[in-house]
């Protein structure tokens, strides 16, 4: 048999090489088949064997065995790619679930983590074991923060507060802040003592003075809380600890209280209430009462101010306390506000021929601060003066006093404006507001309204007489007139007479009165008290 | 390997011009690894890589393809020839 070999060198190899020893078989294509079979099925790390020749056969095989590699470098690259990607991915996202339950500024939870960590509270309750309590915080006077002091320092109270919080709350609690300044805190199991105890430890770290770099914050805040009923869902326990805590601010004593179901009817109520004063006015449901000013020397009438009642058709007759609250709050206050004016300008106006032409009789109505923001305030006064026929000057307008402390730019451009249309202004209820002494003769009033609180003990009270009377000195000195209402006894009248004093408002003289016995006492001349007590000479005159 | 080597170049190149004459024998495989660290060597300014068998040439291509290095590379099979296009380099430079 001739050696098929040596043929197949010649057909494989070409020229054979002088001398080299060949293989007998040359299978290295078959090799090369199989080897190229195997990376087909996945097996890029396999290696086909090459020949010494080192001839153009080996440097195919060579060929696939470095392209073989490459291709195994390259997937192995791209899962490194991937996984890396993946865990980027991963990460990434786990950071987004906790933004999207963090609050930003503070680094405690926001809204939705609390809901959620709620829910998962509620599911985990065990028949007649205790469950979750919800305390919500309020922070008290925390727009005056900003106010005064800028956003970036209210941000560090935020802060601040928050950690307190934390801490206060103690491990496996969850704190959270729902926006603005209000925070909530749940105690994923608690009885009501455990609720009780917490909400006192927290409202002891957050009474703690707060030191920011130039000023010192001395917080207060209200605390609402609420042990889950069974059966209730997170919405309804969140919202029982707000109406909870609504409840504790309006209570001056009381600053933590639990819910109580009452607490919704009123709430309720005020929202009721809102909606039907709203159309109090259109409706003719809203009344004036006039209570008498006079002049202390004389008892005779100065004028009167004009004080709103709502003759609501089912409630009865509503006193203003009961309802500019609401109104305020509401911004209702601008209409019934409006209303009032308008009606005590018409009435005024009848009865114009009762007041002696002589005399100056002068309508007082109350102005709200809110109603100082209207840019139209200014010419619905001129156009009400116009139309119902009045000079300006029979007309002052009162205004608290912290309207005139907190106000801006447009405040002041009313009332300078008022001032110039030849109306009186009058600051209502001094002594009780926030104001420097200083300010007090650059603002456009005239009038000034002492605060019936400031005269309630002069009668017995020597150092509270003495008070009031370098009270009135001050006033004077500004060149304004003082005003003393809620005179209710002979005894202070007497007092403010002696000072010097010389308007008066209050019970002692008369109660508001209707329209009616207003003209009453005007076209018969009377003087105030009806009772005819006069009051003693005066020894210093003032 | 490749490391070793490279380092050995690094040492030897002074501040004048390289020229590398790469004589590829009886390489089987070419690892990623060298491939890497032939391309990261920066003081070249040519290399004439001689191989004798096609096995040599497939090699070769797959070292100096796909821009390894900054410098002119070409591959030989005769030594004549590869000295003098690396002298033509040297004058050219």
């Amino acid at each position: 048999m001739p050696d098929p070999g040596h043929e197949q060198d010649a057909e494989v190899h070409g020229e054979p090489h002088a001398g080299a020893w060949v293989e007998p078989r040359d299978d290295r294509l078959s090799q090369v088949v199989e080897g190229i079979i195997r990376m087909a099925s996945g097996d890029l790390d396999t290696y086909i064997p090459t020949s010494k020749a080192r001839d153009q056969v080996d440097a195919v095989i060579t060929g696939i065995n470095l392209l073989a590699g490459e291709l195994s470098e390259v997937y192995a690259d791209f899962e490194d790619r991937v996984e890396t990607r993946t865990r980027e991915l991963r990460d990434a996202h786990e950071q987004m679930q906790h933004m999207a339950m963090t609050d930003p500024l503070t680094g405690v939870g926001n809204r939705s983590s609390l809901r959620q960590s709620l829910d998962a509270a509620v599911s985990a309750r065990k028949d007649g074991e205790p469950g979750p309590a919800a305390l919500m915080i309020d922070l008290d006077g925390f727009k005056d923060i900003n106010d005064s002091f800028g956003h970036h320092a209210g941000d560090l109270v935020l802060m601040e507060i928050a950690a307190r919080l934390v801490t206060a709350s103690g491990p496996d609690t969850v704190v959270a802040r729902l926006g603005g300044d209000e925070f909530a805190v749940l105690l994923p199991v608690s009885t009501m003592q455990q609720s009780r105890t917490a909400s006192s430890k927290i409202m002891e770290a957050l009474k703690r003075r707060i030191n920011l770099d130039d000023l010192d914050v001395w917080p207060r805040a209200s605390i609402g809380i609420h042990l889950a009923a069974p059966g209730e869902d997170a919405s309804d326990i969140l919202l029982r600890a707000d109406t909870a805590m609504y409840a504790a601010k309006d209570d001056a004593q009381q600053r933590i209280k639990f819910f109580e179901p009452v607490m919704l009817y009123s709430r309720q109520l005020r929202r009721d209430m809102a909606g039907e004063l709203r159309h109090a006015a259109e409706r003719g449901e809203l009344e004036l009462a006039y209570q008498p000013v006079v002049e202390l020397e004389t008892g005779k009438l100065q004028g009167v101010e004009a004080l709103v009642r709502w003759n609501h058709p089912v409630r009865g007759m509503i006193m203003p306390d009961a309802f500019i609250p609401v109104a305020e709050e509401t911004g209702l206050i601008v209409g019934i506000g409006r209303w009032v004016l308008r009606a005590a300008l018409e009435q005024l106006a009848g009865w114009q021929d009762l007041v002696p032409a002589e005399d100056s009789f002068q309508m007082r109505v109350n102005l709200a601060a809110s109603e100082l923001q209207s840019m139209d305030l200014v010419d619905y006064v001129r156009r009400a003066l116009r139309e119902t026929g009045l000079p300006p000057s029979s007309l002052i307008l009162e205004i608290t006093e912290s309207a005139f402390v907190t106000g801006g730019e447009v405040e002041t451009y009313s009332l300078k404006s008022l001032q110039a249309l030849g109306v009186g202004l009058a600051i209502d209820d001094f002594g009780t507001g926030y104001s420097s002494i200083s300010y007090l003769r650059r603002l456009p009033v005239d009038t000034v309204k002492v605060d019936r609180s400031l005269i309630e003990d002069i009668d017995d009270d020597d150092g509270q007489l003495r008070f009031v009377d370098a009270v009135h000195n001050l006033i004077q000195s500004a060149g304004m007139e003082a005003v003393f209402e809620g005179i209710e006894t002979a005894a202070q009248a007497g007092q403010l007479y002696k000072m010097g004093c010389c308007s008066g408002q209050g019970y002692y003289f008369s109660r508001p009165l209707p329209a009616d016995q207003v003209a009453g006492i005007l076209r018969e001349g009377h003087t105030l008290p009806q009772a005819g007590v006069g009051l003693p000479a005066r020894l210093n005159p003032g | 390997m490749a490391i070793a080597a490279a380092e050995d170049v690094e040492r030897l190149t002074g501040t004048g011009k390289t020229l590398v004459l790469l004589v590829l024998t009886g390489i089987e495989a070419l690892t990623r690894g060298a491939r890497t660290v032939f391309g990261t060597t920066r003081s070249l300014d040519a290399v004439a890589v001689l191989g004798v068998s096609p096995v040599d040439r497939v090699i070769a291509n797959f070292l100096l393809g796909g821009n390894t290095l900054p410098c002119p590379t070409r591959y030989f099979s005769a030594e004549p020839e590869a000295l003098a296009w690396l002298e033509r380099k040297r004058t050219l430079a």
